[in-house]
């Protein structure tokens, strides 16, 4: 049985300016000791989901209006507030994006440590410490007996991830969402910290959702992938078969977007032109549509379901009318992305489109 | 701790000496003496009178030479008789002192007992009858000053009602009323400081790591919300006291309280200088305690900053 299983989970905000759509109709599952790697843009729903399973939406304005999530047999959706209260930080853990303003300034990294291992394995405080100070040595803190007592503002950043991650870590939890665990961390930092993760992950056998915006970061950690847009699931595959076959032209795009070293010099990195659509009033057909360069008139007109593409693996899936054998669809199924970069006009057309919007609504706000 | 604390009481020594330059020499710079028929009580005295009266209390030597010969008394903790009573300053401020005292510190834990708690469950439910309850409230309390205020809880409990007495300081039912119209205005101001300070902590993103811990609500606002909130209200209470040591002159006047702030008026407008001398370096010694005060607190709330050095 799976650990995790999402179904068609909807999360909504209620704002004066509308019902803004963050997460609309996401399925996915993740087995024990799994990682899923959940990927796309800013503001395409990854945060909204991961905050959705621990029920941390701020509700008002948040809301989760639909689905299921089924954690360990257990539906989180339908559990009362001390119950959900129980899972968080014991059963569910969570890193966080930015470990600048992610812990309490004015308390001791024991403390917050501690905290969580009182709360739920009932520890006194003398045992607490004990393994708060194992925990920071298993994260790599050096001297973790001294600089237990430390407040945060004298941790650097990739320290203070590492204490995040120790924190996570506490309770042995069977499953740790970590939201952009290493955006906010210098890149060689961000190399440790991922290799940290991964490690742990294997040692704990702990199921890990990674959610980042950079290709590039998943590619080594996780065993699928699912790619993000516009609050929906796009495309999913294990990671080797999304690499080496990807198949929806947003993952493509970026793809493109990914800087190379072993490039020519000369060669431009390639933006996905346009911008993600409004989440209060997205486009009526596939969400990506507006920004595609492979577009077909069907794409404008109806919304594709995520489905098995024909010559892929068989847990190979997308939401696009180009890769799906029906009537008008199709006609993606044997492009290789790396070979060529789709229709030029349509990509002018794209940029002309993007630029107009940006003039009217700028100065508008 | 113990270092920075001696070292900023040493630094009250300077801090005192330049205000009582200041007030020394605008006191004998504003126009009227101590013997004129304003101060004592429109007879005109005799020129002789006067003439002898400024020889006896030195006033008609010049100004530098009168400042020099206070700081000497001053460091001899001789503060100089009033000219009006002739009783020595030191001992009309004993007696009255504690009166202002009292009153303000009272006000000052009445301000905070009420304002903390209504200022918090204001943020807590933000956009509520009880939020906007508070919110009317504290605007009431900032705009209207603490006089017009007083005038109506005279006329009202006072006089109309006879719930309360208004006049003098001789029970606890006389401190009644100065004490909870001193604390309105700094109450009102605090909680606006204290919902504003507390909506700020709740949406830092370590609350939502604090939550994510699994930890109870009241744990999360108490543990990690509350300590956060404290620190800009814990800079406001200093001169919120502030306020409420200069507030009382008003207030004691209204409601003929016996303290210090009655002294203050009174010594001015009879040119007293030696009383004036004495109250205003007691005035600026309190604030200057006050502050330190609130740095030693805000570096005990506040790891950040490091208060040792």
């Amino acid at each position: 049985m799976a650990l995790l299983e999402v179904n068609d989970l909807k999360t909504q905000f209620f704002t004066r300016d509308g019902v803004v759509r963050a997460v609309d109709g996401v399925t996915f599952h993740l087995d024990a000791g799994e990682t899923l790697g959940l990927v796309g843009e800013s503001g395409c729903g990854k945060s909204v989901t991961a905050l959705s399973l621990m029920r941390l939406i701020p509700q008002p304005p948040g809301k989760i209006v639909n689905g299921q999530i089924v954690f360990d047999g257990q539906d989180i959706l339908k559990m009362d507030d001390d119950d959900v209260r129980g899972i968080r930080g014991n059963n569910i853990a969570m890193i966080f994006q930015d470990p600048m303003t992610s812990l309490n300034p004015v308390l001791t990294i024991s403390r917050q440590i501690s905290e969580a291992l009182e709360l739920h394995l009932k520890l006194d405080k003398s045992e607490a410490r004990k393994q708060t100070i194992e925990l920071l040595e298993l994260v790599g803190i050096p001297s973790a007996k001294k600089r237990v007592d430390d407040y945060p503002h004298q941790f650097s950043g990739g320290m203070r991830q590492r204490v995040m991650i120790a924190m996570a870590l506490s309770c042995k939890p069977k499953l740790i969402l970590a939201d952009e665990p290493t955006t906010a961390l210098d890149v060689t930092i961000q190399a440790q910290i991922l290799e940290l993760l991964k490690s742990l992950a294997k040692e704990f056998r702990t199921a890990f959702i990674l959610i980042t915006h950079d290709l590039g970061v998943v590619a080594g950690m996780t065993q699928r992938i699912n790619v993000m847009y516009a609050g929906r699931i796009v495309e999913k595959a294990d990671t080797g078969e999304l690499f080496a076959n990807p198949k929806m032209p947003y993952t493509w795009g970026l793809l493109r977007s990914i800087p190379r070293l072993d490039e020519q010099r000369k060669a431009k990195l390639l933006p996905i032109e346009g911008l993600p659509p409004d989440l209060i009033s997205p486009p009526g057909g596939c969400k990506f549509e507006p920004r595609c360069q492979y577009r077909r008139d069907i794409c404008r007109e109806k919304e594709p379901e995520l489905q098995h593409i024909p010559n892929a693996k068989p847990d190979h899936e997308a939401r696009c009318w180009g890769t799906q054998n029906v009537a008008g669809g199709g006609w993606l199924v044997d492009t290789d992305w790396r070979r060529e970069v789709g229709d030029v006009r349509v990509i002018e057309e794209i940029k002309g489109q993007a630029a107009s919007e940006t003039t009217t609504e700028g100065p508008g706000g | 701790m113990l270092k920075y604390t001696i070292r900023r009481l040493l630094l009250l020594i300077p801090t005192m000496f330049f205000v009582a330059v200041i007030v020394f020499f605008l006191a004998h710079a504003a126009p009227g003496s101590p013997f004129d028929a304003k101060s004592v009580g429109d007879k005109q005295l005799p020129t002789a009178t006067i003439e002898r009266l400024e020889n006896l209390y030195g006033v008609n030597k010049p100004v530098p030479e009168q400042f020099m010969l206070y700081l000497g008394n001053v460091a001899r903790f001789d503060f100089g008789n009033s000219f009006r009573s002739g009783r020595a300053v030191s001992e009309i401020i004993g007696e009255e002192f504690p009166v202002s005292a009292q009153l303000g510190v009272q006000a000052l834990l009445l301000a905070l007992a009420l304002s903390l708690p209504l200022g918090m469950v204001s943020a807590l439910r933000q956009n509520t009858a009880v939020d906007y309850g508070s919110l009317f409230f504290a605007t009431v309390g900032t705009t209207i000053p603490s006089f017009v205020i007083a005038i109506f809880a005279i006329y009202f409990f006072g006089v109309t009602f006879h719930l309360l007495p208004f006049v003098g300081w001789s029970t606890p039912l006389h401190w009644v009323l100065p004490t909870v119209i001193l604390s309105l205005g700094p109450m009102a101001f605090l909680t606006r400081i204290t919902r504003a300070s507390m909506l700020e902590a709740i949406r830092q993103d370590y609350v939502r790591t604090a939550r994510a811990k699994g930890l109870r609500e009241q744990v999360v606002i108490v543990a990690h919300v509350m300590k956060n909130a404290l620190i800009p209200i814990a800079t406001i209470v200093g001169p919120a006291t502030a306020g409420l040591i200069t507030g009382s002159i008003i207030i004691e006047g209204i409601f003929s309280v016996p303290g210090m702030g009655r002294e203050f008026l009174r010594s001015i407008l009879g040119r007293d200088y030696p009383l004036i001398m004495g109250v205003f370096l007691l005035y600026a010694f309190l604030i200057s305690i006050a502050n330190l005060s609130v740095d030693l607190v805000y570096g005990l709330l506040d790891p950040r900053i490091k208060v040792s050095k």
